[in-house]
């Protein structure tokens, strides 16, 4: 399925690769926009999602801390079940996040695992990208 | 002041801009002025760099990536998947 690259809020990285998505967590829901990031190792979960799908921070495990400029905040891992809410073709899979104890990142899907479950192809000249779940 | 103009698109050009519609839910007409904007910006030169970006990609966290793989499957095993 394509999408369009889109610009959100104030962001000043203008349109880039982004997807709306419904997060859930046991009985909990929230809709997020999640930057697709290729040169991102995890998938990140800014604190203030993962406090919002009712996760408590000190019940899920510490993992190594990340790299660049994240390298201070402490990270826990959270999996979500994850859905499209554009795309009712696709299933819902589950994705593991790099929660981390900041707000100052958005939503970012990243190689593990978001791209190690679906195909991405990039068409930036169109300002557009498909998507496929993995066969 | 809003000004109406009329254009000749190729037909590719439509059948893409009408499915663009269809796929976010937007009107044909929404999509095309979109187009148009991004594409002014596009052509003037340096507009992006002249902004500050944040670079957020958590580079090389090979061993938080396979601490996230190792938790998954944790978490599938005990759940069946």
């Amino acid at each position: 399925m394509r999408f369009e690259y889109s610009s959100f809020g104030e962001d000043a990285g203008g349109v880039l690769p982004r997807l709306l998505l419904t997060l859930r967590s046991g009985e909990m829901s929230i809709d997020v926009v999640g930057l697709l990031d290729t040169g991102a190792t995890v998938n990140v979960l800014p604190r203030s999602a993962g406090r919002a799908l009712g996760a408590l921070w000190n019940a899920q495990p510490v993992i190594p801390k990340l790299a660049g400029n994240l390298a201070s905040t402490e990270v826990r891992a959270l999996s979500v079940l994850v859905t499209h809410f554009q795309a009712k073709s696709i299933p819902p899979v589950h994705l593991v996040f790099a929660w981390v104890e900041s707000d100052d990142i958005p939503v970012i899907l990243g190689q593990t695992n978001f791209f190690s479950m679906f195909d991405v192809c990039f068409y930036r000249s169109q300002n557009s990208f498909e998507i496929h779940l993995r066969q | 002041m809003n000004q109406a103009i009329s254009l000749q698109l190729p037909e590719q050009t439509i059948h893409r801009a009408q499915d663009a519609a269809a796929q976010t839910g937007r009107s044909l007409e929404a999509v095309l002025l979109e187009w148009i904007e991004r594409g002014s910006i596009l052509n003037e030169p340096f507009a992006e760099l002249k902004q500050q970006h944040t670079l957020y990609s958590p580079l090389g966290g090979e061993d938080t990536a396979q601490a996230l793989r190792d938790f998954l499957s944790l978490k599938q095993e005990s759940s069946g998947l």
